[in-house]
């Protein structure tokens, strides 16, 4: 039998992980500061195979990297809302650890401390911001006031390399590299940053999967069903 | 496969969410006192099918694969922003010109907390909200008196004829909380405290950040109806390229089956 098979089944399992990578993105079209990822496919050779195979190449999806565009910037009025113009992360505490995000929806924390929806402190450039009950303002510098007495300016961070950035739940990123302060940054406040899917071209990304995958099909159909079964019928006649 | 099913799903009952949530908010277009919410959403955890550093045969794979399961809505936050003030002229109807709360008594002995400041007399002359709960500290109006005023910072005064001053009858104390977004909404624009808002700090009006009142203005919902709309539209939009990815696994799932003829 022609190893045609497999080469074509693989091709489907890829096209099968990018479908679930697309219903993600497009799950995702609503969350603040969600970032997109991107995956290339690759040839994978089976040695293996080589001895029982010619053409014993397999796609497998390669290597992924995060697509840190930045995404549309939303106006929410909201005053403890912020949005990093240009490069930089939040940088937050979680339980498992120190965590970068570009969602800026702030909330009070009852102990006056400033946090994300899911609870995990806001860090500042010198330690926790203490905001109290005051009206809170943050300027587009990244300085965060409480009833107009400055409390502390928001640590924003950068990373060399952003692609490599992990995400994690609740837009999330883990990164093993060590950032470097952003000197300058451009906060936004008021407004958030939405998530950077097009749903235009995750749609057309659809279509195009779900095309390749019934090519795909109909080769391992044809293969299976006309090639093979021909010739298991013309030789089984003799 | 099966995966994009669910993600889809996950996606489509967020967007459910958010239209609820938009439909409420417009629904209360004309509840004085209301405070608009909107729904955050984030991503779900991610299910590692390779972990970075795993052998791949020719080495070490340099980047693990992650491949994520979804959104779900993760909080209702509520704006309490200011609406807009609307004159009404009647005597009871108080605006709070900053972060305050009225304080009601409920039946059950509980305080909940409220913007609408929609006051009535009751048949003992208490002070009530339209559901008949009285405003804590209690205030009674004389029978006879000719008209009630508030002060900006509470103090409410009764004329009674055949008295030259005005005679006070109390003052209207405010709560301020740590953290107003953490109230729970319980219905009847009612608040109700949590371990999240913080205790209430009470005080008479006008002190700190407490606000003053204004006699004769209602406080309306702040809610903007261009705004509600245009999130109407996304959250259709997005409901809508959710259940394409769903036709599509389905599509994918179909030709699966059609691989043995």
């Amino acid at each position: 039998m022609a190893g045609g098979h497999y080469v074509a089944l693989s091709g489907m399992r890829t096209r099968l992980d990018e479908l679930d990578r697309l219903a993600n993105d497009i799950a995702n079209v609503g969350t603040a500061g969600y970032k997109s990822e991107r995956t290339g496919q690759r040839n994978a050779p089976r040695p293996v195979f080589d001895d029982a195979l010619e053409t014993a190449i397999d796609a497998s999806t390669g290597g992924r990297r995060l697509d840190a565009r930045a995404g549309a910037i939303a106006s929410t009025g909201r005053a403890m809302d912020i949005a990093i113009e240009g490069a930089g992360f939040l940088v937050v505490d979680t339980p498992a650890g120190v965590r970068y995000t570009r969602n800026g929806h702030l909330n009070r924390a009852v102990d006056g401390s400033l946090m994300t929806a899911d609870g995990a402190v806001v860090r500042g450039v010198d330690g926790p911001l203490t905001v109290g009950t005051g009206a809170i303002k943050v300027d587009d510098g990244g300085t965060v006031y409480s009833d107009g007495a400055a409390v502390g300016r928001l640590a924003i961070v950068q990373f060399a390399d952003a692609g490599a950035l992990v995400r994690e739940s609740g837009a999330l990123l883990r990164g093993e590299e060590t950032p470097t302060p952003v000197a300058l940054p451009t906060v936004r406040s008021g407004s958030l940053e939405q998530a950077n899917v097009s749903v235009v071209d995750r749609v057309a990304e659809l279509t195009s999967v779900n095309r390749s995958f019934q090519a795909l099909q109909k080769a391992v159909s044809v293969l299976m069903n006309d090639v093979d079964g021909r010739a298991i019928e013309s030789f089984g006649r003799r | 496969m099966i995966r994009a099913l669910y993600t889809a799903a996950s996606g489509m009952n967020a967007q459910q969410a958010n239209i609820d949530n938009v439909a409420h908010n417009l629904a209360n277009v004309n509840t004085a006192g209301y405070k608009k919410s909107h729904v955050e959403f984030e991503d779900l955890f991610y299910q590692h099918t390779r972990v970075p550093g795993s052998a791949t045969g020719t080495g070490e794979a340099p980047v693990g694969l992650e491949v994520g399961l979804g959104t779900r809505a993760v909080a209702t936050s509520r704006d309490f922003t200011s609406g807009s003030f609307r004159s009404t002229g009647s005597s009871l109807d108080l605006a709070i010109e900053g972060d305050g709360f009225f304080q009601i008594n409920l039946p059950d002995g509980s305080t909940a907390f409220t913007r609408a400041g929609s006051f009535h007399k009751d048949a003992q002359g208490l002070v009530v909200t339209a559901e008949g709960y009285a405003l804590d500290p209690q205030i009674t109006i004389p029978e006879n008196a000719t008209s009630v005023t508030v002060s900006k910072d509470g103090v409410v005064s009764a004329s009674i004829p055949g008295q030259s001053a005005a005679q006070q009858i109390g003052t209207i104390e405010l709560a301020t909380f740590q953290n107003a977004a953490g109230l729970t909404p319980m219905g009847g624009n009612l608040f109700q405290v949590t371990s999240a808002s913080g205790e209430p700090q009470t005080g008479p009006a006008g002190t700190e950040q407490r606000g003053r009142l204004v006699q004769g203005f209602l406080e309306d919902s702040n809610v903007s109806v261009v705004e509600e709309m245009v999130n109407m539209i996304l959250g259709q939009r997005a409901y809508e390229a959710s259940s394409k990815v769903l036709k599509t696994a389905d599509e994918m799932l179909a030709q699966v089956n059609n691989i043995v003829r």
